[in-house]
C-alpha cells in the first residue's frame, strides 16, 4: 500500500526518528548545500533544512539526487528521499539576517577565526552567501568598536513560497522568535496556505518569549495548522558547534516545558504534536531528552552537523571534484552517520 | 555563641533552608525544624514574612544553641532571610496581592514599614521574588531593601514564567547595577511547582535557567559579573546535582523549598513528634533527628 509523503513523515515523527540537517536559514551557497545534502541523505538524514531560495531548493535537490545515484557504488542502501523545508523568519530573527561591518571597524580581526561558516575573507566585506546572523562575530567584536551591524534577509513569502516547493521543498518552517505576536500569526497564515497538505513547522525559542507567551503562540499556531503543526523546540538559536551536555540542556529543557504544559495538561488536543529538537543540539541531545523522559518525534542539528564534515565539504569544493572524489565522500558520510545514528535511540 | 558574620559570608548562605509555606500556620514546627537543621549545620534559614515566624525561629535558635552545648555540638548562629513578593503565584501572595502588584497603587510605606518590623526582630536579609511583579515596582522595592540592608547581601529570585531570557538578564542587571557594593546573590528558579517526584525532567528548567544567567552574564560580561554568586531552587530533587555534573552547571548555593518539605523535615518531624516529652528523652530524640537530617542531606549528595 502506498502512503503519502505526509503520512510517512507522521510516522517517522511518531517513531522519534526523523533527523534534519539544518543547512542554515541563511546558508545561500549553493555548492555547500548541494554536497551537504548529498553527505547527509547518504548518512540516512530524513530532512534537509535550506533557505526559502529557489535556487537553494534547487541545489540541495540535485544534491540529493546525487545521492541516490551514488549510493549503490558507496554500497549504501537508501530508503526515502529526505523531506526538503524551507525556512523563513521575521525581521529580528537570528536566523534571518545577514551581518555586515560598518565604518567603526578597526581591523582588529577578531571576528574572523569564530565565523562558522568562514563568510569573513580577509578584507573584512562578509560574503553575504555564507552568512547565517549566528552573531558570534558581534561577540567576539570589542565592545567599544561595536562594528557588527545586521540586516533583514528580506522576502516576500507569497511570491517565493510557491517556487521553492516548484523546486522541491515540502515543508516550511517559520522562525517565531520575535514578541510582536500579531505579525508572526500574519506570517503564519501565509506559510499555512502556501502549504496546505503537509507539516508546516514553527520554530519557537526563549530568547524573547517568555514561557507563557511561547506557549501561548504554540497554541494559536494550532489554532491555524491543526493537525500539520511541527514545533521545533529551539533551545539557544545556532547554540554552538560543541558536543556536550551543557550546549545541548537549553534544546532538552524547552521540549521539556512543551511537554508539561501542553502536551500533559492537554492531552486532547496536543498529545501527539510532534516536536523536534534544535539549536545547540549534538551527539547528546538524544541521551539527555531520554533521561528527561522527553517525547520528542526528532533531532535538527546544524552548527555540530556541518562542522563535522565541513573539512571534507572544503576539501571537495577546493578540488572541484566533488562528485568523482568518492573515498573522500565515503569519509564524510561514515562521520556524518555516526551523528545521524546517535540521535536514534 | 559563635555569630555568623554580618557580613555574609557566601559559604554561609549556601547552606540554606527555605522554610515550606506549608508551615506558615504552625510556628512550633518551624520552631522544632530551626532547632534540629540549624545544628545539622544550615547556615541560613528563609522564612515567610510574618512575625511570629521570625518570632518562632529566634526561640529556636536559644535553644539550639543551649542544646548545642548539652549535646557537644558546633554551634554558628544562621542568619534569617525572609522573602518578599509574589512568592508563588501556584500559592498564593504574601505582601503582594494582584491589587497592589503595580508601582502606582502599591505602598510602599507600608512594606517599609512591615519589613522595619521583621529587621527588628532580626531578619538579616531579604530574597525578592521578581515573578510577575512590574518592573517599576521591582525596581522601588529594590531599592528600598538596598536601604533595608547596608551591610548584607541581597537575594533576587528569577525564572522564566512571566520573562525571556533577554528581559531576566536585563532585570538582573538593572538591579545589580543599583546594588550597593554589588551585594546582590542571584536565586533561580525552575518555577515549575511540579512536585511529582525525583526524576530529571522534574528538575531540568531550574538548572536550564541558570545556565543562561551564567553564560550571558557570568561569562559574555565576565569583568563584571565573574563573582556574582548563583544560588538554585525550585524543583530541587535527588537528581539535581547529578544533573548540574553532567551539564556542567556550576552554582555556589542550593536552597530546598516546598518539595524539600517531603523529603527534609516532614520525616524528622514526625519522628519528632513521636517523642515522649521528657527532657532527657527530648535531647535523645534531636540527637537522633540530627543525625537523621544529615543522612537526608547526604543522600541529595550536599554535606555540610
Amino acid at each position: 500500500m502506498n502512503i503519502s509523503r505526509y503520512d510517512q513523515l507522521r510516522e517517522l515523527f511518531s517513531r522519534g526518528e526523523y533527523f534534519k540537517l539544518v543547512c542554515g536559514a541563511g546558508n545561500e551557497d549553493a555548492e555547500e548545500v548541494r554536497r551537504l545534502a548529498t553527505i547527509y541523505t547518504l548518512a540516512g538524514a530524513s530532512g534537509l533544512d535550506v533557505s526559502a531560495t529557489p535556487e537553494i531548493v534547487k541545489a540541495c535537490s540535485e544534491g540529493v539526487d546525487f545521492a541516490f545515484s551514488c549510493a549503490k557504488k558507496l554500497d549504501i542502501q537508501l530508503g526515502y528521499r529526505p523531506y526538503i523545508k524551507v525556512s523563513v523568519g521575521m525581521p529580528g530573527d537570528h536566523h534571518v539576517r545577514k551581518a555586515y561591518i560598518n565604518e567603526d571597524c578597526v581591523e582588529c580581526d577578531l571576528c574572523i577565526p569564530v565565523c562558522p561558516t568562514a563568510a569573513i575573507p580577509k578584507d573584512l566585506v562578509i560574503i553575504t552567501d555564507k552568512c547565517i546572523g549566528c552573531g558570534l562575530c558581534e561577540v567576539a567584536c570589542p565592545p567599544k568598536v561595536n562594528a557588527i551591524r545586521y540586516e533583514h534577509n528580506d522576502k516576500d513569502l507569497a511570491e517565493i513560497l510557491p517556487k521553492c516547493l516548484e523546486e522541491g521543498a515540502e515543508n516550511i518552517e517559520l522562525h517565531a522568535a520575535v514578541m510582536d505576536n500579531q505579525s508572526i500569526m500574519d506570517e503564519w497564515e501565509l506559510v499555512s496556505e502556501a502549504q496546505q497538505n503537509h507539516f508546516i513547522s514553527m520554530c519557537v525559542d526563549r530568547l524573547n518569549l517568555s514561557d507563557k507567551n511561547l506557549l501561548k503562540r504554540i497554541e494559536n499556531a494550532y489554532e491555524i495548522a491543526g493537525d500539520r503543526l511541527l514545533i521545533q523546540a529551539d533551545g539557544i538559536p545556532m547554540g554552538g558547534s560543541e558536543d556536550d551536555y551543557n550546549t545541548t540542556l537549553q534544546a532538552v529543557a524547552i521540549a521539556d516545558l512543551i511537554q508539561r504544559k501542553l502536551k500533559n495538561k492537554n492531552p486532547k488536543r496536543f498529545k501527539d504534536l510532534p516536536v523536534l529538537l534544535s539549536g545547540g543540539t549534538n551527539s547528546k541531545t538524544g541521551a539527555l531528552a531520554s533521561m528527561c523522559d522527553i517525547d520528542f518525534c526528532g533531532i535538527a542539528i546544524g552548527t555540530h552537523a556541518r562542522s563535522l564534515v565541513q573539512e571534507n565539504v572544503d576539501s571537495f569544493i577546493r578540488n572541484e571534484d566533488f562528485e568523482e572524489d568518492l573515498i573522500n565522500l565515503k569519509t564524510a558520510v561514515y562521520i556524518a552517520k555516526s551523528l545521524v545514528s546517535s540521535t536514534k535511540l | 555563641m559563635k555569630k555568623a558574620q554580618q557580613d555574609i559570608q557566601i559559604i554561609n548562605l549556601s547552606k540554606r533552608l527555605t522554610l515550606s509555606q506549608e508551615l506558615d500556620e504552625q510556628p512550633e514546627l518551624i520552631q522544632d525544624l530551626i532547632i534540629i537543621f540549624s545544628l545539622v549545620g544550615v547556615r541560613c534559614f528563609d522564612l515567610s514574612p510574618k512575625k511570629e515566624i521570625v518570632e518562632a525561629a529566634n526561640i529556636a535558635i536559644k535553644e539550639a544553641q543551649s542544646l548545642s552545648k548539652t549535646l557537644g555540638l558546633e554551634f554558628v548562629e544562621p542568619i534569617l532571610n525572609v522573602s518578599v513578593g509574589r512568592i508563588n503565584p501556584f500559592l498564593g501572595d504574601y505582601l503582594l496581592t494582584e491589587k497592589t502588584k503595580s508601582l502606582d497603587t502599591f505602598d510602599l510605606d507600608l512594606l517599609e514599614t512591615q519589613l522595619i518590623s521583621l529587621s527588628q526582630l532580626g531578619v538579616k536579609t531579604f530574597e525578592l521574588h521578581s515573578s510577575s511583579i512590574e518592573e517599576d515596582l521591582l525596581e522601588e522595592i529594590w531599592r528600598l531593601l538596598t536601604r533595608l540592608v547596608k551591610d548584607n547581601y541581597l537575594l533576587l529570585n528569577v525564572n522564566r514564567n512571566f520573562l525571556s531570557n533577554s528581559q531576566m538578564v536585563n532585570l538582573i542587571k538593572k538591579l545589580f547595577y543599583i546594588t550597593p557594593e554589588k551585594k546582590m546573590i542571584l536565586v533561580l528558579d525552575g518555577a515549575t511547582s511540579n512536585y511529582l517526584g525525583h526524576n530529571y525532567s522534574d528538575t531540568i528548567q531550574t538548572l536550564a535557567t541558570t545556565d543562561i544567567a551564567i553564560k550571558d552574564l557570568k561569562i559574555r560580561e565576565r569583568r563584571v559579573f565573574k563573582k556574582l554568586p548563583i544560588f538554585i531552587c525550585g524543583d530541587i530533587n535527588r537528581k539535581t546535582i547529578a544533573l548540574a555534573k553532567i551539564c556542567s552547571i556550576d552554582y555556589q548555593g542550593i536552597s530546598f523549598g516546598d518539595h524539600g518539605s517531603n523529603n527534609f523535615y516532614l520525616p524528622v518531624l514526625n519522628k519528632l513528634s513521636k517523642s515522649i516529652e521528657s527532657k532527657l528523652d527530648r535531647h535523645k530524640t534531636i540527637s537522633r533527628c540530627i543525625d537523621m537530617g544529615r543522612e537526608l542531606y547526604n543522600q541529595y549528595n550536599y554535606t555540610f
